[in-house]
């Protein structure tokens, strides 16, 4: 239904175009459908929360928002495909943290450069890792952690980001442990049931249902405040490791040279979709706590630069090569 | 069991009844559409679940997924183009029978047993629910290695008559599945400066490649000499109401199989109904008609990886653990409306999980009404003469691999691996075994290097529980069991020589 | 000579595990206890190799004759088909690379039947534009893009 109305506004707006010359004021805007790029594939988690927010913003400024899926190579190829579009707000890209602050350093076949290809246009969410052990295990809390983490321990990651993130605690905490990588969090899951690994590192979400039925425990999460559906799981920085601050992050971003006006115009729908308490209950029953609204676009785009630098940094630190 | 009787109330509700219906058709549609596949339907549904009630949002969203597994066997039958790679083992004897005139028999017994394969898998969770968990929680990385050992030893013995070649053919499958990152090191195997290849080479374009055009180009010129459509009898469908008594013990070997590997994540059906080919093979008293067009060799595909369908949604609802994309989008489906998977799900939403089971069966039972009327008119369509088929296919297979990242990378793909597939088939290597190499190699290779990981190194790990050493046993079997036969049936020949 | 082009399947898949072999020069092997990114590469082209050897090895002993003969020109238009496809789809729409590709087919038999195929590239583009492009909404036009 989506794409037969999206034809039909695509074929008027083409007349229109051929007709009317370019030129025109910002406040024209938009008058045609926006593409968002979201570069992995339809139905998972970012997909879910990228659809949940363009149906949002598309109420908010009367024009549909198209999401287009363009998966491969750890979100490299939509993310590659969004820079080469043009910068007229009419394409914009769901960018995450491993799209644009991890995959630069990681993966050589990454080409752009997230501070100088893309704009901020809103960050959309933040949410922390949660570390969890068997609840057979009878770790209560993060000294009997500390003291069961030997090299003899492993720790399962379903993904670059919550590797990155195990890394950084091993490090400052002088922790030791193996790290077992999967292919999403899913995969670990039984592995850490059946207590074959010893713990996980993951997103709190996928891991909530076994949290509340007993058969995993909490050990710590990895931002700086409390997750809200964790109240009694302590901070990395409150058990004595300052500044640790590791979370995952959504945005929405535009190719670089798209107008300010036309940045803020889209902002200023994202705010609004975002105080809509019906859409902020849908995206937190989907793992994703939405962000204060806080941030303006340009803000959106420091955040981004951060972050990139921060994870840059990091991975040279840690001596991971780019592939 | 009470509880899944009461599901039916659930299941049989107007809404409900309605939304199984859409979902199954469009699952049935998407399945004979090649390359397609169940995950473009549903994420196309996605939004409209938004609106529905979690349970009704369900039952259509895993309607359209064992629709699918249906209709995937339609055109596998009929143009050997092989939906989803679980359906890839019922072109070996369905389309052979399809070119000789049965084709409505091979399309009568494909529905028949995926309804009986679906039908007994659907018992199995009713039945043996808890047992399933514990036995899904109970694979671990050596168990999984077993099993997928199993099923490349099962899938490299299950064709042809030398098995030096299906090993061949393996081996490269499982060398075009290590293309892409190493989930370990993070090194990019193969990737050869695309960043297409970083994620591997698609399935779907794979699996059409190598079975969709070679048979393109090795009949697009016989067929001007033999412009004679194939012919169908009217009294086909007879004929296959008559055979269907000898599929019997098939369809419970395929549904038993199944059903045992489906709670598997990643490639139950497709091990399932690999294994249930070569389990019919090896136990036939006729092993060397297998692939010219036996029934039996469609009828135990097809109920295997129905039931192993049906089967995969326990690790899914109880765990929270998908087994497939498909899978993951039905969770995600779940959480918007605020359900979240896992081991309360049975206890705090009963007529969700149990209203689900029931419109498992009440969606097969629509597959079967809506299927078996069909047949004729699927049947006829092999008589249209076959010039026409073959840009259709070429087209299909082209837009449809393009549909499922929007990539025309994936079209490249096919072209090379229709090539190669071509060039190998006129040697007499079969697709079948590069196929299941190509799927199953990147995860042996995962489980075995995470079985090494966990167990710091020590082989001993592999064999370390009952389960595993059983599976190990078993794939010993199938390796020897053939050898063991042809030994004996040549002293038995011997035997009455001189007697 | 002929039995050694009948048996040239083998050294096809020798070939092929060859090409596999060099590409993992780079990859680390690993040891047996923490095997790495190489061993499965090189363990299966090797194998792949020696199986290949054995089956020429095998063809040419028992003197074995190929399945069938390669028929280039079926392969060179259906491989063009496949290319139109790839080259054009995103750029020329639906119905431009369609009514191409199945002309390239036809090409593969004669008579060309030039009505019948612009029929059939006709109503092949219409009904996958319905299904593909409006019913799973793939993004992709019909006519060529005039736009770009």
């Amino acid at each position: 239904m989506l794409t037969k109305r999206a034809f039909l506004t695509v074929a008027a707006s083409a007349m229109a175009l051929a007709m009317t010359s370019a030129g025109h004021a910002a406040e024209d805007y938009p008058k045609e459908p926006i593409k968002l790029i979201v570069p992995y594939s339809p139905g998972g988690g970012t997909d879910v929360t990228a659809r949940i927010v363009a149906e949002g913003m598309a109420k908010n400024l009367a024009q549909p928002i198209i999401v287009e899926n363009r998966p491969g190579a750890s979100g490299t190829v939509g993310t590659l495909l969004a820079k080469s579009a043009k910068a007229d707000g009419y394409t914009l890209l769901f960018g995450i943290q491993a799209t644009l602050a991890l995959n630069p350093s990681l993966f050589k076949s990454a080409t752009y450069a997230p501070k100088d290809d893309f704009a901020g246009v809103a960050l959309i969410s933040e949410s922390p890792y949660v570390i969890t052990v068997p609840g057979k295990a009878g770790i209560a809390d993060y000294k009997q952690f500390a003291e069961a983490a030997t090299e003899r321990m492993t720790m399962a990651n379903g993904g670059s980001a919550a590797l990155l993130a195990a890394r950084l605690l091993a490090r400052d905490a002088g922790l030791k442990f193996s790290n077992i990588p999967y292919s999403g969090t899913g995969a670990a899951i039984s592995d850490i049931l059946a207590g074959r690994v010893n713990a996980l590192i993951s997103s709190p979400v996928s891991v909530l249902p076994h949290i509340e039925s007993g058969a995993l425990k909490p050990i710590l999460v990895t931002s700086t405040t409390r997750y809200h559906a964790l109240p009694d799981t302590p901070t990395a920085e409150e058990l004595g490791f300052k500044g640790f601050n590791v979370v995952g992050w959504y945005s929405i971003v535009a190719p670089k040279g798209v107008p300010q006006d036309r940045l803020d115009m889209l902002n200023e729908a994202f705010r609004k979709t975002i105080a809509d308490e019906a859409i902020a209950k849908r995206l937190m029953d989907v793992g994703v706590t939405p962000a204060p609204g806080k941030l303006t676009a340009a803000e959106t785009s420091e955040y981004i630069a951060r972050e990139y630098d921060l994870w840059t940094k990091e991975i040279a630190d840690a001596g991971i090569e780019a592939q | 069991m009470t509880d899944f009787i009461s599901g039916f109330a659930t299941a049989l509700h107007p809404l409900n009844l309605f939304y199984c219906l859409i979902g199954v058709v469009l699952g049935n549609i998407v399945g004979v559409l090649p390359g397609i596949g169940a995950i473009a339907a549903i994420s196309i549904l996605l939004p409209v679940t938004f609106y529905l009630e979690p349970t009704t949002a369900v039952i259509m969203l895993a309607g359209v997924y064992y629709g699918a597994e249906y209709g995937g066997s339609i055109s596998s039958i009929l143009l050997n183009l092989p939906g989803t790679a679980s359906n890839a083992i019922t072109t070996l004897d369905g389309y052979p029978l399809a070119r000789r005139g049965e084709a409505g028999t091979a399309l009568l017994t494909a529905q028949i047993s995926s309804f009986a394969g679906g039908t007994l898998g659907i018992v199995a969770m009713v039945v043996f629910s808890p047992l399933i968990v514990a036995f899904s929680l109970s694979f671990g990385p050596a168990e999984y290695f077993a099993t997928l050992l199993l099923g490349l030893v099962a899938g490299s013995t299950a064709v042809g008559n030398s098995p030096l070649r299906g090993v061949a053919m393996v081996c490269i499958g499982m060398l075009l599945g290590s293309i892409g990152l190493d989930l370990n090191s993070g090194i990019a195997r193969y990737d050869t400066g695309f960043p297409n290849l970083l994620d591997g080479l698609s399935i779907v374009a794979v699996a059409m490649g190598l079975f969709g055009i070679p048979e393109v180009v090795a009949n697009i010129r016989a067929a001007q000499r033999d412009e004679k459509p194939i012919p169908i009898s009217a009294g086909a469908m007879f004929a296959a109401f008559r055979k269907l008594r000898s599929i019997v013990p098939s369809v419970l070997r395929g549904a038993g199989i199944g059903g045992f590997l489906g709670p598997l994540p990643g490639a139950g059906p497709t091990i399932a109904s690999f294994l249930a080919y070569s389990v019919e093979r090896s136990t036939s008293r006729n092993p060397q008609e297998f692939g010219t067009g036996r029934i039996n060799g469609v009828a135990a595909p097809e109920a295997a990886n129905n039931a192993a369908a049906q089967t995969a949604f326990i690790p899914t609802m109880t765990l929270g653990i998908p087994g497939t994309p498909t899978m993951a989008i039905i969770l995600g489906a779940l959480m918007i409306h605020g359900i979240a998977p896992g081991p309360q799900l049975v206890g705090e939403h009963p007529d969700l999980f149990w209203g689900l089971v029931a419109s498992f069966w009440v969606g097969n039972v629509f597959l079967l009404l809506l299927n078996v009327p069909l047949i004729g008119v699927w049947a006829r369509l092999v008589s249209v003469p076959r010039r026409f088929f073959f840009p259709v296919i070429v087209a299909l297979v082209c837009t449809g691999v393009y549909g499922v990242s929007n990539s025309v990378f994936d079209i490249w793909a096919v072209l090379l691996m229709g090539v190669a597939g071509y060039v190998f088939r006129c040697f007499g290597f079969s697709p079948a075994p590069l196929l299941i190499g190509f799927v199953l190699g990147p995860m042996i290779e995962q489980y075995l290097r995470r079985a090494l990981m966990i167990s710091n190194g020590d082989y001993a790990y592999l064999f370390s529980s009952g389960t595993s050493i059983a599976i190990h046993c078993l794939t010993l079997f199938v390796l020897l069991w053939p050898i063991v036969r042809s030994y004996r049936s040549k002293a038995r020949m011997r035997a009455e020589e001189t007697s | 000579m002929k039995t050694l082009k009948d048996a040239s399947g083998g050294l096809l898949i020798a070939l092929t595990g060859l090409v596999f072999l060099i590409g993992a020069r780079n990859f680390a092997v690993g040891d047996l206890r923490n095997i790495g990114p190489g061993f499965f590469p090189v363990a299966l082209s090797v194998l792949a190799i020696a199986a290949g050897l054995l089956i020429t090895t095998l063809d040419v002993i028992k003197k074995a004759h190929a399945q069938m003969s390669m028929d280039l020109r079926a392969l060179a238009c259906v491989a063009a088909a496949i290319i139109v496809y790839a080259a054009l789809l995103e750029r020329a729409g639906v119905l431009v690379t369609t009514v191409l590709a199945v002309f390239i087919l036809a090409l593969a038999r004669r008579p060309l039947r030039p009505l019948e195929t612009l029929l059939l590239g006709t109503g092949l583009s219409a009904f996958i534009w319905a299904a593909f492009v409006l019913g799973l909404g793939m993004p992709l036009s019909l006519f060529p893009d005039i736009l770009q």
